[in-house]
């Protein structure tokens, strides 16, 4: 073959690739989806890929179906769009710092929202931004299919590092058939003499729980968890609804607030869910797996988790299906205004390890998998905890017949009171091991709420000190940002 | 056997070999078929073997990635993977049971007991599954795991001991198959090998046969032939047989009887020829020893012969020898490279015509003439050779004569002489010219003085001889040394040879002195432009070795005849005159003639003051009449310029306007005369609307084709109108046809400008010129008119001038008419127009208008008269 026919079938075959991708287009994914698989295609044929590369992906046990599809449908679609092959396995159960400090053989993997600084500190991630510029991508915001929060799930210190794959906002999920059971309304009314309802604030929650407490039967009130690992995430929107906008932990010199009225009014109310709790929930390691199985078999009256919760109560398998509503998060009232917080409470969004030996395939694979068509696929998978990260999975018919509509509806309403998970901030592992640690220790009644908050408050200022005040303020300007700025009621 | 004697050769071979082919092929076919069977056989059996193995071994991986699944699921922490494992157990569980019902379908090995045995094993563990996945829908992973621990691993066992029995019976199913196989396949490889033997001994047999019947017959006529070939004679071998070996013995048994008759004749020839060649031999004994004497004879002379032909071969001198009509036969090496030629090429070749290519005609003749009268010929000739390269050389032609003292060849006799030639003419050169300068020295200037003053005195034209002095050279020499002295001289040799004319002789008198030789000369002035240029070239400094050094000629000139009549006298007065020179102030020159000199002089000084003549305003021009004939009225004028120079007073016009054109002058004294003839025409003009301004034009204001740009300049500046000016040319204008000179005239004709031919009649009067140039006007010298009342011819010139200008088209003006005579002879031929002091001088341009513009012409003309 002479070069220049060589150079013709070449020009040929990327014609009909492109005629392929423009049909792949319009009957299966967006701009976005098609974008990425050219460039792929495109980088190939400039050798920056080479032809027929494997990307190893590793994601959590829970969670490899959303990456994967439907009997591997997107694991198949990517490899036939891209000549390249996509190699998806189970990441053990650590922590992504020790994961990925560790791991050598990963080209994409997940990592919670607020562990970004410290990998980020530890030079663990590849930043981003310029793969961003370089291949002309964003993170839209925008209402019809922008990403729910890519301000708080993708920056960090003006940077992009993670790609948003997993809206995991907090909910309340309550029995509704219980609040609408009419011998309960009238047991309610005539002990506490107000109506039966959602609640609004953090101390009705605490009565509801109460109400419906019955250890007894087998029944509790409150299905929170109540260990050493994850009780920041049950004790950040207490807090952070304390005051107009927000209660922040840390004042603009990075002085921490939270040994404050405020801080010790939050933590009482969460140590007061523990007489409405299992017998084992103080038990280190007692988290969700814990608590869920009785809200999903109908031992409890009330849990909060995130948006894949009403994935599995939704289950026909669940005693719980059909009985059970999501409602906003309580808040609480200052003066007269109802200040609702919640907050990203695990979050499994895409990063690409320093490591990568792949870091061109895996930005472009990340960029297809949560395109806004393609990822319908990925989030509506049944058998996965990736919830909806973008304001298209909203509307979509089949992400409502896995969440419920009105499920998804409260998320909506809900995006507004999100504050950022965690401190944000460098260090955050040794900040928020410490308030877990302080709470825990105060629901098992060895700490008074105030002596906990001291005892974090000055924990927290030995942190920022080793941390470098100045630089953490630095940081903490852009963290407070954030922050909603408004309250709803 | 028999049978078989009666056919012949070829037809028993084809027998024999077909036999054997057909005996092969069959054999091939059997093996063939042998051979197939027993691969089908073990295909088969390996086949069924592996196949089942394979399926056996399938539901070994896949009971135990079932059970790896099965304890995932029980022990599964995250509750949202639950789904995606249940979706992984049911498929793992669909695939195993399709697989298990294939494997009962395909197996033929296995009993059937086993086989239910394991269907039951199975259908037990999947009830577990069942219980273990609905405990896993509910959240119960304590119970998943406690079935998965202590119930269905039971089952999960079972089943796994079930596929390892099935596994062994099939084993031993496999194993029977094969020893059945191996048997048959034993079997048919020894009929095979019984077959084969059979096909052997038959192939075997008839060979030996056929060969024994084949062997004894040939050896029989092998060894009758042998007897013969050793001379024996006897009696018929026996024919036996009817094929080719038969008829073979017959033959030979005639051959045999034939050969005995011929053996007795040739023994009888062989005594005769014996005696015979004895005879002979004898005879040829005494001739050879008759040749050996001749030959030792002929021997000598040839080398004598090869030692004198060695010896021209080699001899540096040029040889060839050519017979008696000039072609060269013999010709030598050192003959042949000389001349660039091949040998075989000049071999053959007259070796008159070569000569006559290589050197003079009359030579050639010379020497033709010399050897056909039988004699030697002896000369020195250049010869050009091969390549262009001349060569001298010494040629010697001589006659070669036979006993009896006729010419038979010629030989000729060549060597080099050129180192030697070379070597006189450089003695020659350096006896000539001067090493420093590569000028001629004194003795070949003064050797070629005296050849120029006899061309001089043939021609009767001027020798100038100019001697030429470096003023202040010794000082130099003295002060920066010799050598920077010699190489001063060297560039001004350089600049002398440029600034004289190529045919001039530049010489090296000696020290600081040159000679220059200026031939073919009019006049001794004529030399003057030449010493300005040698001055001129030494205004220049030399920079000799970083010097930057001033020096300037004195130069003494004398013209022969008038100055001496031998180089001796010549050479002497022009030493004096430079002395003069010296004398005068250095860097100048001076003749030995006085009148010469002086004029010389004051040429150069009118020169010094013309070029200072305009902007001193000394020029100024005056304004001749023209009057037409007829009326007797001014028609215009002829501007003529006039120098009043403050050194001399009035010069004329013969004087400065020959040295302008020689210095180039003119162009800026024509530009100035133009302008203000024109604006001087264009106040006439008013007053008379058809007055013409007539100008003279040099030729040298044509050169550079300014002359055009001029005219209309001036034009433009005045307002006179174009087709109202009239320039006047000279015949030598038109004689060398110079493009830009007729470009100039037709674009001046085209733009209206009249153009007039003056002085007609003094040069060639080339018809031509008024045919192929543009003119309007023929003005008729003045020569002609002053002697036309005289003389008839010049009349009959005028008349014809007249006639011809007319015929032609053309305005007449006669030029110089002073008496009513000539104006009258005019009038009569019909010329249109007249100047002359009979009409009037030319005049200042005050004093023309204060005459002929206020008044009548009659009452002029009449006074003037």
């Amino acid at each position: 073959m002479t070069p220049v026919s060589a150079r013709k079938r070449k020009q040929f075959g990327g014609f009909l690739l492109l005629c392929l991708l423009l049909s792949a287009h319009v009957v299966y994914a967006g701009e976005q989806a098609t974008r990425a698989a050219l460039l792929v295609r495109e980088l190939i044929a400039r050798g920056e890929i080479s032809p027929g590369s494997t990307l190893r992906l590793m994601v959590k046990q829970g969670n490899i179906a959303n990456f994967l599809g439907t009997e591997s449908e997107l694991k198949a679609r990517w490899e036939r769009l891209t000549g390249t092959f996509l190699d998806a396995r189970v990441m053990p159960q650590l922590a992504s710092h020790e994961f990925i400090s560790n791991g050598t053989d990963v080209d994409l993997t997940i990592a919670r929202n607020r562990e970004y600084p410290d990998l980020v500190r530890a030079g663990l991630l590849n930043d981003l931004t310029p793969l961003m510029q370089r291949f002309g991508f964003s993170l839209p915001e925008d209402a019809v299919s922008g990403y729910l929060l890519a301000r708080l799930q993708a920056y960090f210190d003006g940077r992009v590092y993670a790609i948003p794959a997993d809206g995991d906002v907090a909910l309340l999920y309550l029995r509704r058939d219980l609040l609408e059971d009419e011998e309960n309304r009238r047991a309610f009314q005539q002990q506490y003499g107000e109506p039966l309802q959602a609640p609004e604030t953090w101390d009705d929650y605490l009565r509801l729980a109460a109400f419906f407490n019955h250890p007894e039967a087998g029944f509790y009130g409150a299905l929170e968890p109540r260990e050493p690992l994850t009780a920041w995430m049950y004790w950040m929107p207490r807090y952070a609804s304390q005051a107009v906008p927000n209660q922040y932990l840390f004042d603009d010199r990075m002085r921490p607030l939270i040994a404050s009225p405020a801080g010790i009014r939050a933590t009482e109310n969460f140590i007061r869910t523990v007489p409405y709790s299992p017998p084992d929930i103080l038990g280190a390691g007692k988290d969700y797996s814990y608590t869920l199985p009785f809200f999903f078999n109908g031992k409890g009256f009330a849990t909060i988790i995130t948006l894949a919760g009403a994935k599995l109560f939704n289950l026909d398998s669940s005693p719980v299906k059909g009985k059970f509503s999501a409602v906003p998060m309580p808040g609480s009232r200052v003066a007269d205004t109802l200040v609702r917080r919640s907050t990203l409470i695990y979050g499994n969004n895409l990063v690409i390890p320093s490591s990568s030996r792949q870091p061109l395939l895996a930005f472009l694979f990340a960029m297809w998998v949560t395109d806004p068509e393609v990822s319908l696929h990925a989030v509506g998978v049944q058998a996965g905890f990736a919830d909806p990260f973008r304001y298209s999975h909203l509307d979509d018919p089949r992400i409502k017949q896995v969440y419920t509509a009105e499920v998804l509806a409260v998320l909506g309403r809900s995006l507004a009171d999100v504050v950022p998970a965690g401190t944000g901030l460098p260090g955050d592992d040794e900040y928020i091991a410490v308030l877990n640690q302080q709470l825990w220790r105060a629901a098992k009644g060895e700490l008074s709420a105030a002596v906990a908050m001291e005892q974090t408050a000055e924990a927290w200022n030995r942190i920022t000190d080793r941390y470098g005040r100045e630089e953490q303020i630095r940081y903490w300007r852009q963290i407070r940002g954030l922050y909603p700025h408004t309250a709803h009621e | 056997m028999n049978m078989w004697r009666f056919t012949s050769f070829r037809k028993q071979l084809l027998a024999a070999f077909g036999g054997i082919g057909v005996l092969v092929m069959i054999m091939l076919l059997l093996g063939n078929q042998i051979a197939g069977v027993s691969i089908k056989q073990f295909t088969r059996l390996i086949s069924d073997q592996v196949q089942v193995l394979a399926s056996a071994n399938d539901l070994h991986l896949r009971i135990g990635r079932l059970r790896l699944v099965e304890i995932e699921l029980a022990n599964l922490t995250d509750y949202f993977a639950v789904a995606n494992e249940l979706q992984t157990l049911n498929r793992q569980i669909t695939e195993f049971q399709r697989e298990l019902e294939l494997f009962e379908q395909q197996q033929q090995y296995a009993s059937g007991a086993v086989m239910r045995s394991l269907g039951r094993s199975w259908e037990l563990y999947r009830q577990d599954l069942q219980v273990v996945s609905g405990y896993a829908k509910k959240m119960q992973m304590g119970e998943a795991i406690r079935v998965s621990s202590f119930q269905s691993v039971l089952h999960f066992k079972d089943i796994q001991l079930q596929l390892q029995a099935v596994s062994s019976s099939m084993k031993q199913a496999v194993q029977q198959a094969y020893l059945r196989t191996e048997q048959e396949q034993q079997q048919l490889r020894s009929g095979f090998t019984l077959v084969s033997l059979l096909g052997l001994f038959v192939v075997i047999s008839f060979v030996v046969l056929f060969s024994r019947s084949l062997s004894r017959r040939v050896i029989s006529l092998r060894d009758a032939a042998e007897r013969v070939s050793r001379g024996f004679t006897h009696s018929p071998i026996h024919v036996d047989g009817n094929d080719e070996l038969a008829s073979l013995a017959a033959a030979f048994n005639q051959m045999q009887q034939q050969v005995q008759s011929r053996e007795r004749a040739l023994t009888e020839a062989h005594d005769t020829l014996e005696m015979r060649v004895e005879h002979r031999t004898r005879e040829l004994n005494a001739s050879n020893q008759h040749l050996q004497q001749e030959m030792d004879e002929r021997r000598r002379v040839e080398i004598s012969l090869k030692l004198l032909s060695q010896a021209m071969e080699q001899s540096p001198v040029g040889v060839f020898i050519a017979d008696i009509k000039g072609r060269i036969e013999y010709v030598n090496d050192a003959f042949v490279k000389s001349l660039g030629y091949h040998s075989a090429a000049l071999t053959g070749e007259s070796f008159l015509l070569l000569i006559q290519k290589a050197i003079p005609r009359d030579v050639t003749r010379e020497l033709i003439a010399t050897i056909n009268a039988g004699q030697e010929w002896r000369g020195e000739v250049e010869v050009r050779l091969e390549g262009g390269v001349f060569e001298w050389m010494s040629l010697r032609i001589a006659p070669v004569k036979s006993a009896d003292r006729q010419i038979t060849h010629f030989l000729a006799i060549k060597e080099d002489v050129t180192v030697r030639k070379q070597q006189e003419a450089k003695i020659l050169y350096q006896a000539q010219f001067d090493s420093l300068t590569d000028l001629p020295n004194r003795a070949l200037a003064l050797d070629r003085l005296s050849h120029s003053m006899v061309a001089a005195e043939r021609h009767g034209s001027k020798v100038v001889l100019m001697f030429l002095d470096l003023d202040d050279f010794k000082k130099i020499n003295d002060s920066l040394g010799h050598e920077i002295g010699d190489k001063l001289l060297m560039q001004a040799a350089a600049r002398l040879k440029q600034a004289v004319r190529k045919s001039d002789t530049v010489a090296r008198q000696g020290g600081d002195e040159f000679l220059v030789i200026l031939d073919g000369l009019t006049t001794g002035a004529d030399a003057e432009p030449v010493v300005e240029n040698i001055l001129k070239s030494f205004n220049c400094s030399f920079l000799v070795d970083g010097h930057d050094l001033v020096v300037t000629p004195s130069i003494g000139l004398a013209v022969y005849p008038e100055d001496g009549e031998d180089p001796g006298k010549l050479l002497r007065n022009a030493d004096l005159a430079m002395y003069q020179a010296k004398e005068d102030g250095r860097n100048t020159f001076h003749f030995y003639n006085r009148m010469i000199h002086d004029h010389s002089l004051q040429r150069l000084e009118l020169e010094r003051e013309l070029r200072h003549a305009l902007e001193r305003e000394e020029m100024e021009l005056y304004y001749q009449p023209l009057f037409d004939i007829k009326s007797r009225k001014l028609v215009g004028a002829e501007a003529l310029i006039r120098w009043n120079s403050r050194a001399f007073g009035l010069v004329s016009p013969n004087h400065f306007i020959g040295l302008a054109e020689q210095t180039g002058l003119i162009v800026q004294l024509g530009e100035w005369a133009m302008q203000h003839a024109c604006q001087q025409a264009c106040l006439w003009q008013n007053l008379l609307p058809d007055f013409l301004m007539s100008i003279n034009v040099s030729p040298r204001q044509f050169r550079g084709g300014f002359i055009t740009g001029t005219i209309l300049r001036s034009l433009k500046q005045s307002l006179f109108p174009i087709n109202q000016l009239q320039i006047e040319v000279t015949e030598g204008l038109l004689i060398r046809n110079l493009p830009e000179v007729q470009e100039a005239l037709t674009t001046l004709d085209r733009l209206g400008v009249r153009l007039a031919m003056d002085d007609f009649g003094t040069g060639y009067s080339s018809l031509s010129y008024l045919k192929n140039f543009p003119f309007h006007t023929l003005k008729i010298d003045r020569s002609f008119i002053n002697d036309m009342t005289d003389d008839p011819d010049y009349r009959t010139i005028v008349s014809a001038a007249i006639s011809m200008g007319r015929a032609l088209g053309l305005s007449l003006v006669a030029e110089g008419v002073e008496t009513e005579q000539q104006l009258a002879i005019l009038t009569e031929e019909g010329c249109q127009t007249a100047q002359g002091f009979l009409f009037g001088k030319p005049v200042p341009a005050a004093e023309f208008s204060d005459r002929w513009m206020e008044g009548e012409v009659d009452d002029v003309v009449g006074g003037a008269v």
